[in-house]
């Protein structure tokens, strides 16, 4: 997918709005959309969301659910980094291997009762505030800002598990290493994308190398990524 | 017209009265979690098991205060000039309508054979218990409404007025009380989060002021948020009332540092005139360079090293690339 400069969701990674932006549709339904989401400027104030599970909805941003409001505009023509995203979960060393800008990553994770293969990591679809504490998000703690966004990937037809920041899995692929860490991640897939809805691929498996040979069996993606 | 009117006040204010005290009563053994009137004389309780020894100790809790609660409001009523009926027939009505919702329903709940009602091996006792109770609660408030006629006994009952700089007075007390103890408890270090917070959103509410970092830093190359970060440590040391107040007095001595940039000038200047002066003088090209060299030019601006930490603290707080 070719990475043009299209208007995107940004200035929002501050403390207070922590990855997503408050908006309210023409129905006056208030929701919330995630940075780096594709949009485009149809009126005074108006959007039209262009990826994402609110493809095609006309957005304003919602003033009053901002504050403190440290910016004056929340779009931005950017460039996102990559296409779309590798992680591979290394079941039995409890390890998260990435790579970006060329720099390999290998963070610990907890990953229990998922089965080997390749999953597709879907766009974020809301705040999991509901699941994370104040530590959680307190970067004073080892925490994260962005702890309570947390990336679905589909298990079965009708289950989902969750690549998120925390402490505990039971299905899911929990990171359990530093907030800095999290952060860091959290753009890495953020920023990527394979099609709307999808970030990338995650690969669960024994080792980083048998998963590697086996996405390269697939042809799920470029092998030029994987080096 | 005001006979009637005068009619309707009598019946209101001492209806009011009766089942306030009715009321009170009620919360009162509630409070001391007592079950009765099921159960006067069990043995699972410490109360029950006292005012079974003698019958002194059963009129010290069962009736004593119900003569006591009756006397008090209706004395302190027909004291204070209040029109209400003859206190006599009024504590007489409070003390059969307090037995008839206590012992009353609990008779009815024992003749009905209500689940969770205990009852005695020898029944009959029971209900001679309560249907005694009754009579004598009904005997204690009229003895109470007795005692409320009597002037020699207003001495003791608390004035109208009395009541309320009393009631004040307690209630100035309790409030004293809470912030003291809030004061005293209060955390020993500040949440810098919050703080940055504060100032942030006391400075984006004046949208001038937002527009116009981005725009000059838009035009010197500045990072607008390196220069938004230092607004927001200003202002948290310098807030916006301290700053009208040192506007006013540089009428009267011209020199010194002015704005929300607290830049030199001979004369007070605007918030949006300091951030000029300041992104000129020392945030001009800082948009595309490292962040240890943004850190030497907030030391070049101010170089107290808790300051420094301050701006260093806000500016990770707007952008997480740090």
């Amino acid at each position: 997918m070719k990475n043009n400069n299209d208007l995107r969701i940004t200035n929002v990674l501050d403390k207070s709005l922590r990855g997503w932006l408050p908006v309210t549709d023409t129905n006056n339904n208030k929701l919330e959309i995630f940075y780096t989401t594709k949009v485009k400027p149809i009126g005074q104030d108006q959007f039209k969301i262009l990826e994402g599970y609110y493809d095609s909805r006309i957005i304003k941003v919602d003033y009053g659910r901002i504050d403190p409001r440290l910016f004056t505009s929340y779009t931005d023509s950017i460039a996102l980094k990559q296409d779309q995203c590798f992680i591979f979960v290394e079941v039995k060393n409890n390890k998260l291997i990435y790579k970006d800008n060329e720099i390999f990553y290998e963070l610990p994770v907890v990953a229990n009762n998922i089965q080997h293969g390749t999953y597709s990591i879907l766009f974020p679809y809301r705040r999991h505030t509901d699941k994370v504490s104040l530590d959680y998000l307190n970067e004073h703690k080892s925490g994260s800002r962005f702890a309570e966004t947390w990336f679905p990937f589909r298990t079965s037809k009708f289950e989902f598990q969750y690549i998120h920041f925390g402490k505990f899995s039971n299905g899911c692929v929990t990171f359990i290493g530093s907030g800095e860490e999290w952060s860091k991640l959290y753009k890495y897939i953020i920023s990527s994308r394979k099609k709307s809805l999808i970030h990338g691929i995650l690969s669960v498996g024994s080792t980083f190398d048998e998963q590697v040979e086996q996405i390269k069996k697939e042809s799920v993606a470029s092998t030029t990524v994987l080096k | 017209m005001e006979q009637i009117l005068n009619q309707a006040q009598l019946f209101l204010i001492s209806s009011v009265l009766v089942f306030l005290t009715v009321y009170l009563m009620n919360k009162a053994y509630q409070y001391y979690k007592i079950n009765w009137p099921e159960r006067y004389f069990g043995v699972e309780d410490k109360i029950n098991i006292f005012i079974s020894i003698n019958p002194v100790y059963y009129f010290i809790f069962r009736l004593a205060p119900v003569i006591i609660a009756i006397f008090l409001t209706h004395g302190f009523f027909y004291a204070s000039g209040w029109k209400i009926y003859n206190p006599i027939i009024l504590g007489t009505l409070t003390g059969f309508i307090y037995s008839v919702v206590n012992d009353g329903t609990a008779l009815l709940d024992l003749i009905k054979g209500k689940l969770g009602i205990e009852r005695f091996i020898n029944v009959t006792s029971q209900y001679f218990l309560h249907f005694a109770t009754i009579i004598l609660l009904t005997l204690s408030g009229t003895l109470a409404g007795l005692l409320a006629t009597y002037t020699q006994l207003h001495i003791i009952l608390p004035k109208f007025e009395g009541l309320i700089d009393n009631i004040w007075a307690s209630f100035i007390t309790v409030l004293l009380y809470f912030i003291i103890k809030s004061v005293i408890n209060r955390p020993e270090s500040i949440d810098v989060d919050e703080l940055i917070i504060k100032s942030a959103k006391a400075i984006s509410r004046q949208t001038e002021l937002i527009k116009s970092i981005e725009k000059i830093s838009n035009i010197n190359k500045a990072d607008e948020i390196l220069v938004k970060a230092v607004c927001i440590a200003e202002n948290i040391q310098r807030p916006k009332w301290l700053r009208n107040i040192e506007n006013i007095l540089g009428f009267f001595k011209p020199s010194g540092t002015y704005g929300i940039m607290q830049v030199e000038s001979k004369k007070p200047i605007t918030d949006i005139n300091s951030i000029e002066i300041a992104i000129s003088k020392y945030f001009k090209n800082s948009a595309n360079i490292m962040f240890s060299e943004k850190q030497k030019l907030i030391s070049r601006y101010n170089p107290d090293g808790k300051y420094c930490l301050l701006v260093e603290e806000v500016y990770r707080h707007i952008s997480s690339d740090v």
